[in-house]
């Protein structure tokens, strides 16, 4: 398999994992399904080095590992193992039409990318769109879901979708920026783990829709 | 000096975390170090010629320099103003006293991430200093762990953060329309290189990418109708972060779409970018209205005001020319002035009747001379009565906007008519804060100290402004007026 073979499966695979992630409720599963997700994200970055040559894209494959697939996840276990909270309950989608929902955001995507003539730094044919995808997935499961987990996860579902975005089409950004946004991320995160667990003591859960005082 | 100006804030917060029995005089050593060579590097650029620091990754022109002043006088006064308040809030209970060192670490790196915003010259590192303002100043939101205080937090980091992802896809639109035309991918996210060969850029993908941005730091910078979080955080934190929040974040943020619009300006042309900016700002005060008239809380009705601001600003961007141009850089300096002044008399008067709820405050001016005055004529001010400073820059921008396309006349409409409305809003909250009779289970008066120092100087300074502007601001101004017209080298 060729290098733009191997991205295009994979960049599907990610889609596919998107996707169960709305179909999953339990929390601890959702977290498991973004570090897959993250992995595979990892390894789009090790093709697009072994396939362009580019050295700082070695780095960028190590960060993901470092940070999204591994830092970030266990960060996200742990809060779920302090707060002993295992299911998303009562979001305002049921499952099935969030899932049918992501499905069609998914169509849009594809749809709004095959009119585009974008010709990015590699060449993929399904990349671009489901970058999109995962964007509009992640935004969807911001919007519905009410754990505060749940929300960080459609969050880094949408960073997931830019950072893929950005490998195919401009080899992503230059090193020293990418270190940087790697470090917000990480910051980013274990501040809403921090705050997280600060709602949970408070509230005694982590239903953000407690959160609904202030208003006017 | 420029990376002294950096190096002061970090510093202070390594010395807050090393002398945790001294974090009060750390930070506020460190705040007077900022405020110093934030004036000096400041001055530095009013000359109107722009120039490049440290290896090139500081660029330097009159925009950021105005940045660099608002950030620099409104975080020294609140980081001044923050021990006197925070011993207070610690011997009324609200928090334990081993609390208030976290706070000055985080508000000295935030100060520290809000200078790097307006310094970095690389579009792609003024993304991630933007990111980092949000991460610090949310610690400092939901500093008072009520559940109020996570609420106003959570909702101010989750939605700023999802703001922030969405200018994150406009930079890599803008790295991506640049890399075809600046072959080196170290100067392809250099504002200033991009600026030079702005023509050069793909017309469809800089709109694309100044829309993302315009929404994505617009939320940061509390444009409607990306706004919601702004009276929630304003409202729940500290007053001292409320006042840099409103003085110098939304600032940051706002000025990070202006260079953005600097670059739709040169790629694409015409008046793309400028409409966006006249219809976010008419819709921020249009949405600001409802708000302030049934408002019920001191602090969100500054917040909401601030909504109010931003948005005339962004709408004298949107109106250009030379007048409109300089008066909005007139107005981010008045509004970042008066309202860091407003936020801390109404910390100040919170503190003092236990709450923030207009019903329940009345006769400050009787029972808190100084605020009261300073909350009623700052009030004035800020809603853009004359003689203050607001009210030339307002009416600079409207006479601008009137005097141009027909767009720009129909936001100065919109400006005219949300001004006059707000003007009578706030008016009627405030006079029936200060002038009713005050509640006889006060408690006793105990003013904090150099109260004079952060509300009547900068009431004085407003005042002052209204009437004649010293020559250095008249300098900084025009300066600043010329960047965002595009004929400064």
């Amino acid at each position: 398999m060729t290098g733009p073979a191997v991205v295009d499966a994979l960049a599907l695979a990610l889609l596919g994992l998107a996707l169960l992630g709305v179909a999953t409720r339990g929390l601890v599963a959702s977290v498991r399904i973004l570090a897959v997700q993250s992995a595979a994200l990892a390894l789009v970055a090790a093709t697009v080095a072994l396939d362009s040559g580019a050295p700082h894209m070695w780095a960028a494959f190590a960060l993901t590992v470092a940070v999204r697939t591994i830092a970030v996840p266990t960060v996200l276990l742990r809060v779920l193992r302090a707060v002993e909270l295992r299911r998303e309950t009562r979001p305002l989608l049921s499952t099935r039409s969030a899932l049918l929902i992501s499905i069609g955001l998914s169509l849009v995507a594809f749809l709004a990318t095959g009119r585009l003539h974008l010709p990015g730094a590699f060449p993929s044919q399904h990349a671009l769109a489901v970058s999109l995808a995962l964007m509009l997935v992640g935004l969807l499961l911001m919007i519905t879901r009410r754990k505060a987990i749940s929300q960080v996860i459609g969050l880094i579902t949408i960073e997931n979708g830019i950072f893929l975005a950005g490998l195919i089409a401009t080899l992503g950004l230059p090193l020293f920026v990418e270190i940087g946004v790697f470090l917000d991320l990480l910051v980013g995160v274990a501040v809403m783990a921090v705050f997280t667990l600060r709602i949970n003591e408070r509230f005694d859960t982590l239903n953000t829709d407690l959160l609904r005082k202030l208003r006017g | 000096m420029t990376l002294a100006l950096l190096a002061a804030p970090l510093l202070a917060a390594l010395g807050c975390l090393a002398l945790p029995r001294a974090a009060a005089w750390a930070s506020s050593l460190g705040a007077l170090a900022t405020l110093g060579l934030g004036f000096a590097v400041a001055a530095g650029t009013f000359g109107g010629t722009a120039r490049y620091e440290a290896g090139g990754y500081v660029y330097l022109d009159a925009l950021s320099g105005l940045i660099v002043l608002i950030v620099a006088l409104v975080g020294a006064a609140a980081a001044l103003r923050s021990p006197a308040y925070l011993a207070r809030e610690v011997a009324h209970g609200t928090i334990p006293p081993t609390q208030p060192r976290w706070y000055y670490v985080w508000l000295q790196l935030s100060l520290f991430a809000m200078l790097a915003v307006p310094l970095l010259d690389n579009l792609g590192l003024m993304w991630v200093a933007v990111e980092a303002t949000t991460v610090t100043t949310a610690l400092l939101v939901g500093f008072y762990r009520r559940g109020h205080a996570l609420e106003a937090a959570w909702k101010y980091l989750v939605l700023c953060t999802a703001g922030i992802a969405i200018a994150l896809f406009g930079v890599l639109l803008t790295y991506y329309a640049a890399v075809h035309v600046l072959p080196d991918e170290a100067a392809a996210l250099s504002w200033a290189a991009l600026r030079a060969n702005a023509a050069h850029l793909d017309p469809e993908l800089m709109k694309l990418a100044f829309a993302l941005v315009l929404v994505g730091y617009g939320t940061k910078a509390g444009l409607a109708p990306m706004h919601t979080w702004l009276p929630d955080a304003h409202g729940q934190a500290p007053a001292p972060v409320s006042a840099l929040l409103s003085g110098a974040l939304l600032s940051c943020a706002l000025y990070a779409v202006l260079r953005y619009h600097l670059l739709a300006v040169g790629a694409v042309g015409g008046t793309y970018s400028a409409d966006l900016l006249l219809l976010f700002g008419a819709l921020s005060i249009a949405v600001a209205v409802p708000f302030v008239l049934v408002q019920h809380d001191l602090k969100r009705l500054f917040a909401y005001s601030s909504v109010e601001h931003i948005g005339i600003v962004a709408l004298g961007v949107g109106v250009g020319g030379r007048l409109g141009l300089f008066a909005a850089a007139f107005h981010l300096f008045n509004h970042a002035v008066a309202k860091s002044m407003l936020f801390l008399a109404a910390g100040a008067i919170g503190q003092r009747y236990g709450t923030l709820r207009l019903a329940r405050l009345r006769g400050v001016a009787e029972a808190m001379p100084l605020e009261g005055v300073v909350l009623l004529a700052g009030t004035l001010a800020i809603a853009g009565s004359p003689p203050f400073a607001p009210f030339a820059s307002e009416l600079g921008i409207a006479l601008a906007g009137f005097a141009g396309r027909p767009a720009a006349v129909a936001a100065s409409v919109v400006l005219v008519t949300g001004t006059v409305l707000i003007f009578g809003g706030m008016l009627y909250h405030v006079i029936q804060v200060t002038l009713r009779a005050a509640p006889a289970n006060l408690a006793p008066a105990t003013p904090l100290p150099f109260g004079w120092a952060f509300l009547a100087l900068p009431l004085a300074a407003l005042l002052v402004g209204g009437i004649w502007l010293p020559p250095f601001l008249t300098d900084a101004f025009t300066a600043v007026g010329a960047v965002l017209e595009g004929s400064t080298p």
